[in-house]
């Protein structure tokens, strides 16, 4: 019987010309947004690929010149692109792609899309992710608000009842139904999407272990996302009067789901757990670096205290007798004194950060945009996780190349000498920066909390669409 | 097979049906008559578990409906005034879905045959619902009542804005099933076609059956006096 309801529910669609209007048009925006992402992904690879080639060069031929100096110049670390970042780009848009790692300073990330982007940027670029979290929605809204109320004004309920059908039969069957007839968008759009991974040059090697796990959980939390709006709007069918009133009860649920409720608990998620501003922050760091200690001032007394120190290890009286470079010594030094004063203010930032997410995917127990939107950037690996573990990788990679070049300095220079130089064959010695992002097995603990808030979702509302229907009025 | 046990309904203050008693035997054709709101469709609604009686009880095939609604309405088949159908699917489809939800598998040739069997021309089995008249549709209805092999079929005004000969055609499905043994229930306002198809006839005014006569009992003129004193009583 429940094949035959869906049957009947995906026939009747199928043949309606206003719904294949409307699945060709959401087609076609999919499509767009899908091969828009994928054009954009691979100018970015190109892009960051042939910048990274070029600093390196830079990098390497600078000429010669002193340590310390060359260190100065600074490389960038350019953000790479995962592949599934053509379906969602997260906070790719206001995070930044790349940043300038040089002595002393843990910098901010450049080159944020938004910052040369009008302020309608932050309505939503068409992504797949914003048509897939946003659009779909509103057409599974179009295509079931009339799924019971619409029946029960025509008459078609009260004869479908009197033939003793179950009204939770006639609900699943209805959503079976409609499922069927997404799929007729879903099916095609999944199948360009992976012929665009493969095709489009979005799958890169090593990309592929990793990508099919991470496909497959986007796959499975947006059919728990669209499963939850359809037996919601199931439901609100089956309570509701008239199909209008549906209709009205649906849309407004969906701009205050979509629009409104999410910016509200990010608000509050902010108020509960405040970030300093960029500025602030860096005013902060600033300061508390000012009190760490100062390399370059051989006044400072932690200097002074080093020079002590030194002294005593090495069993000199002066620091000219020293066997090593004591610039190499406090730069390192001064480096070192700086990294705590980092670690703590960005783990601090990070803490809030995540403090914010967890109120967020809390909420998304009752706001499922809030779940969708979490495990769509995570999994593509565009969300704040992922920019911060590219962060810190690059913040590791900072002090690594510091270090090379701080020992050289000690071991190569002579103390007092400001004349040492160095050149190419130390600038080989400092690896190319090679990132390792965060593998989905990394993430299990992150993804947990808003998976099970859609699966919680889709149990939920399925229940309540078999209970509204049962309790529906037949006449009416 | 159709007993109705002091049948009350109320909205409020209002008394849609006031204790109605009445039974309609295998065979029988009961028709109920009356002036709209004089309470005729809340009792087919009632027996077919869409409304809930106040208090009294409505029976099918001696069981309850309010306890039992979906055993009871294996035995029922139900046409309203509008047959209303999913207008993109024909009307071949629209019988083997309403078939398959009371739990009836049919061949496409058996849908076919019951389709032709209720009135409806061969050419238009495979035409969408869409573009049937009122006739056709009514047509449907009696092949979806044919092919649940209802025991009861209940009739909410099925003549109402039929022409003459579909009418016609209409009351001889109707009397071809009560000799095969259908209780059937029909509310109208029609007393021709009452008089025509009905073997007991119901009077109904402001929720009360106030009298029922034998429809072989009485002439067609002595009807009209009989209902026209009632409604003015």
């Amino acid at each position: 019987m429940l094949q035959a309801i869906a049957g009947k529910e995906f026939l009747q669609m199928a043949r309606d010309g206003r719904f294949r209007v409307v699945t060709l048009l959401m087609l076609a925006l999919l499509l767009l947004s899908l091969f828009a992402g994928a054009r954009h992904h691979r100018s970015l690879r190109t892009e960051r690929e042939r910048a990274a080639q070029v600093q390196r060069d830079q990098w390497l031929t600078q000429g010669e010149k002193g340590p310390h100096a060359a260190a100065h110049f600074g490389v960038y670390a350019f953000k790479p692109s995962g592949s599934l970042a053509l379906v969602d780009r997260g906070v790719n848009a206001y995070a930044g792609s790349m940043i300038w790692l040089e002595p002393h300073k843990q910098n901010s990330f450049r080159d944020a899309p938004a910052q040369d982007s009008t302020s309608l940027l932050r309505f939503g670029e068409l992504t797949t992710a914003f048509v897939l979290q946003t659009a779909l929605p509103l057409l599974i809204i179009t295509l079931t608000f009339g799924a019971f109320a619409g029946e029960r004004e025509r008459g078609t309920l009260r004869l479908a009842a009197a033939q003793g059908v179950r009204m939770e039969t006639l609900a699943l069957g209805k959503a079976l139904g409609i499922a069927g007839a997404l799929g007729l968008l879903l099916v095609p759009a999944a199948i360009c999407g992976a012929a665009t991974l493969v095709l489009g040059g979005a799958v890169t090697r090593g990309s592929g272990s990793d990508l099919v796990p991470r496909t497959l959980l986007l796959a499975l939390s947006y059919l728990l996302y669209f499963g939850i709006t359809l037996f919601l709007s199931l439901a609100v069918s089956a309570w509701a009067r008239t199909a209008r009133l549906a209709l009205l009860f649906l849309l407004g649920g969906w701009v205050a789901a979509t629009l409104i409720a999410p910016r509200l608990v990010a608000d509050a998620a902010k108020r509960l757990y405040p970030t300093p501003s960029s500025v602030a922050f860096a005013e902060k760091v600033k300061f508390e670096l000012a009190g760490a200690g100062d390399a370059h001032n051989e006044s400072d007394q932690r200097m002074e205290r080093l020079k002590q120190e030194t002294l005593k290890q090495y069993g000199v009286q002066d620091l000219k007798d020293l066997p090593v470079a004591f610039e190499g010594i406090s730069l390192q030094a001064g480096e070192d004194w700086g990294y705590p004063v980092f670690d703590r203010n960005y783990n601090a930032l990070d803490a809030q950060f995540s403090r914010q997410e967890a109120v967020c995917e809390t909420a998304g127990y009752v706001l499922p945009f809030l779940s969708i939107r979490s495990l769509s950037a995570g999994l593509s690996g565009t969300d704040r996780r992922a920019h911060e573990h590219f962060a810190r990788a690059t913040e590791v990679y900072r002090r690594t190349l510091i270090r090379i070049i701080n020992d050289d300095v000690k071991y190569h220079a002579k103390t007092g000498d400001t004349g040492y130089t160095n050149g190419r064959a130390l600038y080989e010695k400092v690896p190319v920066f090679a990132y390792k992002p965060l593998t989905v097995s990394d993430l299990r603990d992150s993804f947990r909390m808003p998976l099970l808030a859609l699966a919680a979702g889709f149990f939920t509302t399925a229940a309540v669409a078999v209970f509204s229907a049962r309790k529906q009025r037949i006449l009416p | 097979m159709l007993e109705a046990q002091e049948l009350t309904k109320r909205y409020g203050d209002q008394v849609a049906l006031d204790a109605v008693t009445l039974s309609v035997a295998p065979g029988e054709v009961f028709c109920l008559l009356g002036a709209n709101g004089a309470g005729k469709t809340t009792t087919i609604h009632l027996f077919l578990g869409f409304l809930s009686p106040t208090s009294g009880r409505a029976m099918v095939n001696g069981l309850h409906v309010a306890a039992e609604p979906l055993k009871t309405k294996q035995f029922l088949a139900y046409i309203p005034e509008q047959v209303d159908l999913y207008p993109h699917l024909t009307g071949r489809e629209n019988l083997e879905h309403f078939a398959a939800l009371a739990g009836g598998k049919h061949s496409a040739s058996e849908l076919r045959s019951l389709l032709v069997e209720a009135g409806l021309p061969e050419e238009s089995l495979e035409r969408r619902v869409g573009g049937y008249s009122k006739g056709m549709r009514q047509k449907v209805g009696v092949a979806i009542a044919l092919a649940k092999k209802a025991k009861v079929l209940l009739l909410d005004e099925p003549t109402s804005g039929l022409d003459p000969q579909a009418s016609n055609e209409f009351s001889r499905t109707i009397r071809s099933l009560s000799e095969k043994g259908v209780a059937v229930l029909m509310a109208t306002h029609d007393l021709f076609r009452a008089k025509e198809c009905g073997t007991r006839l119901g009077i109904m005014r402001r929720g009360k059956l106030v009298t029922t006569v034998a429809a072989g009992e009485i002439e067609h003129a002595d009807l009209e006096t009989l209902y026209l004193d009632y409604m003015r009583s």
